[in-house]
């Protein structure tokens, strides 16, 4: 992973955001974590943007239609992995240096913005249902 | 109400908010600029970086050899009939994990299986493959007795598609359109065959994950990256030195260079008194030699058995002795 702490697109763009006061997204009395050891603060964390009534298709041999999270990102060995959605198996891995200069992170570190998609931190994984995350909605023909 | 030193003070503010936006637009336009002036030359190989730059490539387990030995055999098994079995892949270790292991690193947890990424993103993640053995959460009906063996296996097949940096089938943008609605994951940026319904990467697929079986264009995409089937070529195509070396203290050890490929090796030994003999023999597919012998005249002839790495010798005029061949640079 490349070192993001002595990243100058980390530094301006805190350094920026902070003087604007962050985005509507990130509400104004906070303000983004400095670049400084950013990559420990995240390191485990995950962050979830649930939509209501949203779905996918599983991967099992009933291609099982699911509940799930609009999207799902999270931190780990340096990277950030982007999920999509709860039926993904192979999420999008991006160094925290290539994801920089799209992703801003709430000073408390509760809620993250990537392109523009507001994010929230989960401590465990969110049950979309009683049994956790197989939630099947419906049959869906192969 | 506010005094007029505040309202003061809040007009600057707010101009310096206004310096700080137009600041971050034209910084943001410069970082655009840049970010896509370094990857477009780079956009052909995105995923194509995620090749394995070798075809031995270390697997471990992160839980305790005790557990689940027979499911691990299962994954094991699939894994060596298919990405295995029709290329020149080779899978190596299959031990527990220990710290800094390289390679695919795998779990075993009851979630939905995944990997972390492609390729060789994977190399050395903790639990980079995650994989389910007991279905009690996750797709409970392949917790089924007579289906559990089936959908470890046929995941397996699919997760290792994913560790070969092999992306799903249905992100392509070529695929149908009702098949695109299934898009999920990182996409491939490099079309290596046409679009394939049938392959084990593809969620629209008919047949479950095709069952777990390659499809005719999956093993044609694995050897354009990965090589044909492990035949010598693949694994000893090169020049080898060898050091030859003799029971019999009165013989001095002798050098000979060889040059091989696919499954014919051809080269010539040097002598210290100067003499130079030719060699032609043959490597079996197993990489064990054949007929490998130097006649150093009429009655001096010496035999070399074993694989082309090491073995034994025979020397009319030296007696017994041992070999051992390294790739020369």
């Amino acid at each position: 992973m490349q070192n993001i702490m002595g990243s100058r697109v980390w530094q301006v763009q805190a350094l920026l955001w902070a003087a604007l006061g962050l985005s509507s997204a990130v509400q104004a009395q906070e303000v983004v974590v400095k670049p400084a050891g950013i990559a420990k603060l995240l390191q485990g964390r995950s962050y979830v943007r649930l939509q209501k009534g949203a779905t996918c298709k599983a991967n099992d041999p009933e291609h099982t239609v699911l509940a799930t999270w609009a999207n799902r990102i999270s931190f780990s060995d340096g990277k950030m992995l982007l999920w999509g959605t709860v039926c993904n198996d192979s999420p999008e891995s991006l160094s925290l240096a290539e994801a920089g200069s799209n992703l801003l992170v709430s000073a408390d570190l509760k809620r993250i913005v990537f392109k523009n998609e507001v994010l929230r931190y989960t401590k465990d994984t969110p049950k979309l249902c009683d049994e956790g995350q197989w939630c099947p909605v419906n049959k869906a023909t192969p | 109400m506010p005094s007029e030193q505040g309202y003061a003070m809040n007009r600057r503010h707010s101009y310096f908010r206004w310096m700080a936006a137009l600041l971050l637009l034209a910084f943001n336009v410069l970082a655009w600029a840049q970010t896509t002036a370094a990857q477009c030359p780079d956009q052909l190989a995105g995923l194509k970086s995620s090749i394995w730059k070798t075809i031995e490539i270390p697997v471990c387990w992160e839980t305790s050899a005790q557990v689940y030995p027979v499911e691990r055999q299962w994954v094991r098994q699939a894994v060596q009939n298919t990405w295995e079995k029709e290329s020149a892949l080779r899978f190596t270790g299959w031990g527990a994990c220990q710290a800094g292991n390289t390679g695919i690193r795998i779990g075993v947890a009851d979630i939905n299986p995944h990997t972390k990424g492609l390729g060789n993103q994977l190399n050395g993640t903790t639990n980079g493959m995650m994989l389910d053995f007991t279905f009690e959460r996750w797709s409970p009906r392949c917790g089924e007795a007579n289906r559990r063996e089936f959908c470890i296996k046929t995941i397996a097949v699919h997760e290792f598609g994913h560790a070969l940096g092999f992306g799903h089938e249905q992100n392509r943008a070529d695929a149908p359109d009702w098949c695109q609605a299934e898009k999920q994951g990182t996409s491939g940026d490099v079309y290596i065959t046409p679009y394939d319904l049938h392959s084990v990467m593809n969620y629209c697929n008919p047949k479950w994950s095709g069952n777990g079986e390659l499809s005719e264009q999956d093993v044609k995409g694995l050897r354009a990256w990965y090589g044909q089937p492990n035949r010598p070529q693949n694994r000893y195509d090169g020049k080898w030195k060898g050091n030859l070396t003799y029971s019999d203290p009165a013989c001095v050890a002798d050098a000979v260079e060889v040059t091989i490929t696919g499954n014919t090796i051809a080269g010539a030994m040097s002598t210290p008194d100067g003499r130079r003999v030719a060699v032609q023999a043959g490597l079996d597919e197993a990489g064990q030699l054949k007929g490998f012998q130097l006649r150093l005249s009429p009655k001096d002839l010496i035999t070399l058995r074993g694989s082309l790495t090491e073995g034994t010798l025979n020397s009319t005029d030296c007696g017994c002795g041992a070999y051992n061949f390294r790739r020369s640079p």
